[in-house]
Protein backbone atom coordinates (compact mmCIF):
# COMPACT_ATOMS: atom_id res chain seq x y z
CA UNK A 1 0.00 0.00 0.00
CA UNK A 2 2.60 2.27 0.83
CA UNK A 3 4.45 1.49 -2.57
CA UNK A 4 1.57 2.31 -4.02
CA UNK A 5 1.35 5.69 -2.75
CA UNK A 6 5.03 6.68 -3.30
CA UNK A 7 5.34 5.30 -6.89
CA UNK A 8 4.07 8.54 -8.80
CA UNK A 9 5.87 10.70 -6.66
CA UNK A 10 9.07 9.45 -6.97
CA UNK A 11 8.15 8.95 -10.82
CA UNK A 12 6.72 12.97 -10.69
CA UNK A 13 10.13 14.02 -8.83
CA UNK A 14 12.21 12.31 -11.47
CA UNK A 15 10.50 13.44 -14.51
CA UNK A 16 10.85 17.02 -12.74
CA UNK A 17 14.77 16.26 -12.71
CA UNK A 18 15.27 15.26 -16.31
CA UNK A 19 13.34 18.10 -17.06
CA UNK A 20 15.22 20.43 -15.27
CA UNK A 21 18.91 18.82 -16.65
CA UNK A 22 17.27 19.18 -20.07
CA UNK A 23 17.11 23.03 -19.36
CA UNK A 24 20.70 23.20 -17.75
CA UNK A 25 21.85 21.26 -20.83
CA UNK A 26 19.94 23.79 -23.20
CA UNK A 27 21.62 26.85 -21.43
CA UNK A 28 24.67 25.77 -22.38
CA UNK A 29 23.67 26.04 -26.38
CA UNK A 30 22.33 29.72 -26.15
CA UNK A 31 25.19 31.32 -28.07
CA UNK A 32 24.68 28.90 -30.52
CA UNK A 33 21.14 29.30 -30.64
CA UNK A 34 21.69 33.08 -30.74
CA UNK A 35 24.47 33.08 -33.73
CA UNK A 36 22.13 30.62 -35.75
CA UNK A 37 18.87 32.66 -34.89
CA UNK A 38 20.59 35.65 -36.27
CA UNK A 39 21.76 33.83 -39.60
CA UNK A 40 18.43 32.74 -40.09
CA UNK A 41 16.27 36.09 -39.58
CA UNK A 42 19.34 37.41 -42.23
CA UNK A 43 19.42 34.07 -44.89
CA UNK A 44 18.65 36.24 -47.25
CA UNK A 45 17.75 33.68 -49.74
CA UNK A 46 14.45 33.15 -48.46
CA UNK A 47 13.08 36.40 -48.76
CA UNK A 48 10.60 36.00 -51.16
CA UNK A 49 8.68 33.49 -49.41
CA UNK A 50 9.29 34.90 -45.81
CA UNK A 51 9.63 38.37 -45.59
CA UNK A 52 5.89 38.64 -44.73
CA UNK A 53 5.89 36.80 -41.56
CA UNK A 54 6.89 38.66 -38.72
CA UNK A 55 10.16 37.67 -36.87
CA UNK A 56 10.21 37.45 -33.06
CA UNK A 57 12.87 39.25 -32.47
CA UNK A 58 13.83 42.82 -33.08
CA UNK A 59 15.41 42.59 -36.75
CA UNK A 60 15.34 45.45 -39.22
CA UNK A 61 13.61 44.12 -42.34
CA UNK A 62 15.06 47.26 -43.94
CA UNK A 63 18.33 44.35 -43.68
CA UNK A 64 19.77 43.70 -46.60
CA UNK A 65 19.47 40.35 -46.02
CA UNK A 66 16.77 40.21 -43.44
CA UNK A 67 14.21 37.41 -44.11
CA UNK A 68 11.76 38.42 -41.80
CA UNK A 69 9.47 41.27 -41.15
CA UNK A 70 10.60 43.39 -37.95
CA UNK A 71 7.32 42.94 -35.82
CA UNK A 72 8.05 46.68 -34.13
CA UNK A 73 8.68 47.94 -38.03
CA UNK A 74 5.32 46.56 -39.18
CA UNK A 75 3.31 47.68 -36.52
CA UNK A 76 4.48 51.33 -37.19
CA UNK A 77 3.73 50.54 -40.88
CA UNK A 78 0.09 49.81 -40.11
CA UNK A 79 -0.16 52.85 -37.72
CA UNK A 80 0.91 55.00 -40.04
CA UNK A 81 -1.67 53.64 -42.89
CA UNK A 82 -4.19 53.87 -39.70
CA UNK A 83 -5.03 49.61 -39.67
CA UNK A 84 -5.23 47.51 -36.50
CA UNK A 85 -2.19 45.13 -36.92
CA UNK A 86 -4.20 42.04 -36.33
CA UNK A 87 -1.56 39.49 -37.96
CA UNK A 88 1.49 40.89 -36.11
CA UNK A 89 -0.10 41.66 -33.09
CA UNK A 90 -1.06 38.06 -32.72
CA UNK A 91 2.35 36.62 -33.69
CA UNK A 92 3.48 38.82 -31.06
CA UNK A 93 0.97 37.62 -28.31
CA UNK A 94 1.16 33.65 -29.17
CA UNK A 95 5.12 34.17 -29.04
CA UNK A 96 4.54 36.49 -25.94
CA UNK A 97 1.91 33.59 -24.32
CA UNK A 98 4.24 30.81 -25.37
CA UNK A 99 7.54 32.03 -23.98
CA UNK A 100 7.30 35.69 -22.38
CA UNK A 101 10.29 37.43 -23.18
CA UNK A 102 12.72 34.12 -24.14
CA UNK A 103 12.80 35.76 -27.21
CA UNK A 104 15.15 38.01 -25.93
CA UNK A 105 17.22 35.91 -24.50
CA UNK A 106 17.19 33.48 -27.49
CA UNK A 107 16.63 34.93 -30.78
CA UNK A 108 17.18 38.74 -30.76
CA UNK A 109 20.43 39.08 -32.75
CA UNK A 110 20.34 42.71 -31.49
CA UNK A 111 20.27 41.16 -28.16
CA UNK A 112 23.44 39.11 -28.41
CA UNK A 113 25.08 41.79 -30.16
CA UNK A 114 24.80 43.96 -26.60
CA UNK A 115 26.17 40.64 -24.80
CA UNK A 116 28.80 40.20 -27.11
CA UNK A 117 29.57 44.04 -26.66
CA UNK A 118 29.26 43.84 -22.79
CA UNK A 119 32.24 41.55 -22.83
CA UNK A 120 34.39 43.94 -24.32
CA UNK A 121 36.93 44.98 -21.48
CA UNK A 122 35.69 48.25 -20.51
CA UNK A 123 34.54 49.63 -17.08
CA UNK A 124 31.26 48.28 -16.26
CA UNK A 125 28.12 50.60 -14.40
CA UNK A 126 25.43 48.59 -12.81
CA UNK A 127 21.98 50.36 -12.78
CA UNK A 128 18.86 48.98 -11.59
CA UNK A 129 15.72 48.61 -13.50
CA UNK A 130 14.22 51.13 -11.86
CA UNK A 131 13.05 53.08 -14.58
CA UNK A 132 12.09 50.25 -16.99
CA UNK A 133 9.00 52.04 -17.53
CA UNK A 134 10.78 54.14 -20.36
CA UNK A 135 10.19 51.12 -22.70
CA UNK A 136 6.29 51.02 -22.57
CA UNK A 137 6.59 55.29 -22.97
CA UNK A 138 9.06 54.42 -25.87
CA UNK A 139 6.31 52.03 -27.56
CA UNK A 140 3.33 54.39 -27.24
CA UNK A 141 5.03 57.54 -28.63
CA UNK A 142 7.34 56.61 -31.27
CA UNK A 143 5.79 53.07 -32.40
CA UNK A 144 2.11 54.00 -31.97
CA UNK A 145 0.99 57.78 -31.36
CA UNK A 146 3.70 59.80 -33.54
CA UNK A 147 2.84 57.02 -36.41
CA UNK A 148 -0.72 57.55 -36.35
CA UNK A 149 -0.63 61.55 -36.13
CA UNK A 150 2.73 61.75 -38.91
CA UNK A 151 2.09 58.60 -40.92
CA UNK A 152 5.83 58.16 -40.20
CA UNK A 153 7.58 54.77 -38.88
CA UNK A 154 9.47 57.50 -35.89
CA UNK A 155 10.96 54.50 -34.50
CA UNK A 156 12.26 53.08 -37.30
CA UNK A 157 14.03 56.43 -38.43
CA UNK A 158 16.06 56.54 -35.03
CA UNK A 159 15.84 52.97 -33.82
CA UNK A 160 19.98 51.98 -33.60
CA UNK A 161 19.24 47.71 -34.78
CA UNK A 162 18.01 49.78 -37.82
CA UNK A 163 21.24 52.23 -38.54
CA UNK A 164 23.18 48.94 -37.65
CA UNK A 165 21.58 46.36 -39.88
CA UNK A 166 20.41 48.51 -42.74
CA UNK A 167 21.48 51.90 -42.61
CA UNK A 168 25.38 51.57 -42.75
CA UNK A 169 25.33 48.02 -45.28
CA UNK A 170 22.56 49.96 -47.50
CA UNK A 171 24.57 53.45 -47.83
CA UNK A 172 28.25 51.03 -48.22
CA UNK A 173 26.13 48.86 -50.85
CA UNK A 174 24.75 51.83 -53.04
CA UNK A 175 26.44 54.87 -54.42
CA UNK A 176 22.86 56.25 -55.28
CA UNK A 177 22.01 55.88 -51.51
CA UNK A 178 25.03 57.78 -51.03
CA UNK A 179 24.14 60.97 -52.50
CA UNK A 180 21.40 61.24 -50.28
CA UNK A 181 22.47 60.82 -47.02
CA UNK A 182 21.21 63.90 -44.57
CA UNK A 183 21.42 65.06 -41.37
CA UNK A 184 18.90 62.29 -40.05
CA UNK A 185 21.38 60.00 -41.09
CA UNK A 186 23.95 61.79 -38.95
CA UNK A 187 21.71 61.67 -35.87
CA UNK A 188 21.18 58.23 -36.44
CA UNK A 189 24.56 57.44 -36.22
CA UNK A 190 25.33 59.69 -33.68
CA UNK A 191 22.13 57.70 -31.72
CA UNK A 192 24.12 54.30 -32.20
CA UNK A 193 27.53 55.53 -31.37
CA UNK A 194 25.79 56.30 -27.97
CA UNK A 195 23.98 53.02 -27.67
CA UNK A 196 27.11 51.03 -28.83
CA UNK A 197 28.82 52.87 -25.89
CA UNK A 198 26.17 52.18 -23.89
CA UNK A 199 26.14 48.34 -24.62
CA UNK A 200 30.29 48.34 -23.96
CA UNK A 201 29.29 49.58 -20.01
CA UNK A 202 26.27 48.48 -19.01
CA UNK A 203 24.29 45.35 -19.47
CA UNK A 204 21.51 45.10 -22.76
CA UNK A 205 20.57 48.97 -22.07
CA UNK A 206 18.52 48.66 -25.10
CA UNK A 207 16.80 45.97 -23.84
CA UNK A 208 16.05 47.19 -20.54
CA UNK A 209 14.58 50.82 -21.04
CA UNK A 210 14.67 51.62 -24.63
CA UNK A 211 13.46 48.26 -26.88
CA UNK A 212 9.12 48.52 -27.58
CA UNK A 213 9.13 44.77 -28.57
CA UNK A 214 10.27 43.76 -24.67
CA UNK A 215 7.54 46.40 -23.68
CA UNK A 216 5.16 44.39 -25.79
CA UNK A 217 6.37 41.13 -24.19
CA UNK A 218 6.74 41.56 -20.50
CA UNK A 219 3.41 42.03 -19.81
CA UNK A 220 3.44 38.27 -20.55
CA UNK A 221 6.14 36.83 -18.59
CA UNK A 222 3.74 36.21 -15.61
CA UNK A 223 1.41 34.16 -17.71
CA UNK A 224 3.44 32.44 -20.45
CA UNK A 225 4.14 28.95 -21.07
CA UNK A 226 8.06 29.01 -20.07
CA UNK A 227 8.05 30.83 -16.32
CA UNK A 228 10.52 30.34 -13.98
CA UNK A 229 9.96 29.73 -9.67
CA UNK A 230 12.36 29.94 -7.32
CA UNK A 231 12.08 28.03 -3.96
CA UNK A 232 11.51 30.75 -1.48
CA UNK A 233 12.51 28.41 1.65
CA UNK A 234 15.49 27.17 0.02
CA UNK A 235 16.71 30.66 -1.41
CA UNK A 236 20.01 32.08 0.32
CA UNK A 237 19.58 35.20 -1.10
CA UNK A 238 23.42 35.24 -2.23
CA UNK A 239 22.39 37.27 -5.13
CA UNK A 240 24.48 35.09 -7.73
CA UNK A 241 21.49 34.89 -10.06
CA UNK A 242 21.41 38.59 -9.98
CA UNK A 243 25.68 38.70 -10.33
CA UNK A 244 25.10 36.17 -14.09
CA UNK A 245 22.17 37.91 -15.30
CA UNK A 246 22.27 39.79 -18.39
CA UNK A 247 19.57 42.45 -17.69
CA UNK A 248 20.41 42.28 -13.53
CA UNK A 249 17.31 41.03 -12.16
CA UNK A 250 17.13 39.63 -8.53
CA UNK A 251 15.25 36.83 -9.66
CA UNK A 252 14.56 35.76 -5.76
CA UNK A 253 12.78 38.87 -5.56
CA UNK A 254 10.43 38.44 -8.77
CA UNK A 255 10.78 35.76 -10.95
CA UNK A 256 8.51 36.58 -13.52
CA UNK A 257 9.58 40.10 -14.47
CA UNK A 258 8.68 42.36 -17.06
CA UNK A 259 12.84 42.86 -17.58
CA UNK A 260 13.97 39.14 -17.68
CA UNK A 261 14.39 37.74 -20.81
CA UNK A 262 14.62 33.95 -19.62
CA UNK A 263 18.16 33.23 -20.94
CA UNK A 264 18.63 30.80 -17.65
CA UNK A 265 21.62 31.71 -16.61
CA UNK A 266 20.32 32.04 -13.16
CA UNK A 267 18.95 28.30 -13.34
CA UNK A 268 22.23 27.16 -14.38
CA UNK A 269 24.21 29.09 -11.99
CA UNK A 270 22.24 29.25 -8.59
CA UNK A 271 24.66 27.26 -5.99
CA UNK A 272 21.08 25.60 -4.17
CA UNK A 273 19.59 25.09 -7.60
CA UNK A 274 16.48 26.65 -6.42
CA UNK A 275 15.01 28.28 -9.68
CA UNK A 276 13.81 26.02 -11.95
CA UNK A 277 11.64 26.16 -15.20
CA UNK A 278 7.94 25.89 -14.83
CA UNK A 279 5.23 25.40 -17.35
CA UNK A 280 1.93 26.57 -17.27
CA UNK A 281 -0.56 23.25 -16.08
CA UNK A 282 -3.38 22.41 -14.48
CA UNK A 283 -2.69 21.96 -10.65
CA UNK A 284 -3.54 17.77 -9.96
CA UNK A 285 -3.57 16.23 -6.52
CA UNK A 286 -0.59 14.20 -7.24
CA UNK A 287 1.45 17.25 -8.28
CA UNK A 288 0.22 18.99 -5.28
CA UNK A 289 0.84 15.81 -3.23
CA UNK A 290 4.76 15.95 -4.76
CA UNK A 291 5.78 19.74 -4.09
CA UNK A 292 4.25 19.40 -0.24
CA UNK A 293 6.77 16.41 0.09
CA UNK A 294 9.44 17.43 -1.74
CA UNK A 295 10.57 20.54 -0.19
CA UNK A 296 11.75 19.13 2.89
CA UNK A 297 13.52 16.07 1.52
CA UNK A 298 15.41 18.39 -0.72
CA UNK A 299 16.25 20.57 2.25
CA UNK B 1 1.81 28.84 -5.51
CA UNK B 2 -1.86 28.29 -4.37
CA UNK B 3 -4.14 25.52 -6.27
CA UNK B 4 -6.29 28.70 -7.30
CA UNK B 5 -3.53 30.99 -8.14
CA UNK B 6 -2.03 28.61 -10.53
CA UNK B 7 -5.53 27.33 -12.15
CA UNK B 8 -5.94 31.15 -12.93
CA UNK B 9 -2.76 31.61 -14.40
CA UNK B 10 -3.48 28.12 -16.50
CA UNK B 11 -6.82 29.81 -17.75
CA UNK B 12 -5.01 33.00 -18.66
CA UNK B 13 -2.29 31.33 -20.41
CA UNK B 14 -4.61 29.19 -21.98
CA UNK B 15 -7.28 32.16 -23.00
CA UNK B 16 -4.67 33.77 -24.52
CA UNK B 17 -3.13 31.61 -26.85
CA UNK B 18 -6.63 31.05 -28.28
CA UNK B 19 -6.84 34.74 -28.58
CA UNK B 20 -3.44 34.90 -30.49
CA UNK B 21 -4.58 32.22 -32.73
CA UNK B 22 -7.55 33.96 -33.71
CA UNK B 23 -5.89 36.97 -34.13
CA UNK B 24 -3.18 35.58 -36.41
CA UNK B 25 -6.27 34.09 -38.42
CA UNK B 26 -8.39 37.37 -38.80
CA UNK B 27 -5.18 38.68 -39.60
CA UNK B 28 -4.32 36.24 -42.31
CA UNK B 29 -7.44 36.53 -44.12
CA UNK B 30 -7.20 40.57 -43.61
CA UNK B 31 -3.38 41.61 -43.39
CA UNK B 32 -1.34 38.91 -44.71
CA UNK B 33 -1.33 40.19 -48.65
CA UNK B 34 -1.23 43.88 -47.26
CA UNK B 35 2.77 43.18 -45.14
CA UNK B 36 3.60 40.68 -48.24
CA UNK B 37 2.92 43.69 -50.57
CA UNK B 38 4.46 46.14 -47.97
CA UNK B 39 7.67 44.09 -47.66
CA UNK B 40 8.11 43.05 -51.18
CA UNK B 41 9.02 46.83 -51.85
CA UNK B 42 11.89 46.65 -48.82
CA UNK B 43 13.45 43.64 -51.11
Amino acid sequence: MADEQKSPTVTIKREREDVQRFWLLLARWRTTVQVTAALLLNSYFTQGLTKGLPCPALNCYACPAAAFACPIGSIQHFAARRRFPLYVLGVVGLVGTLIGRASCGWFCPFGWFQELLHRLPTPKLRLSNRFHWTRYLILATLVVVAPLLTRQAWFCQLCPAGTLEAGIPTVLLSPHIRTLIGTLYWIKIGILGVALAGMSVIRRPFCRWICPLGALWSPFNPVSSFRLSVEQERCIRCNRCQEVCPVDVRVYENPSSGTCIRCLQCVSECPVTCISVTSSSWPTEAGRAESAKSTPELC
Amino acid sequence: MGKHRKRFLFLINRGLIILAVATILAGLALDHWHMVLRNAILL
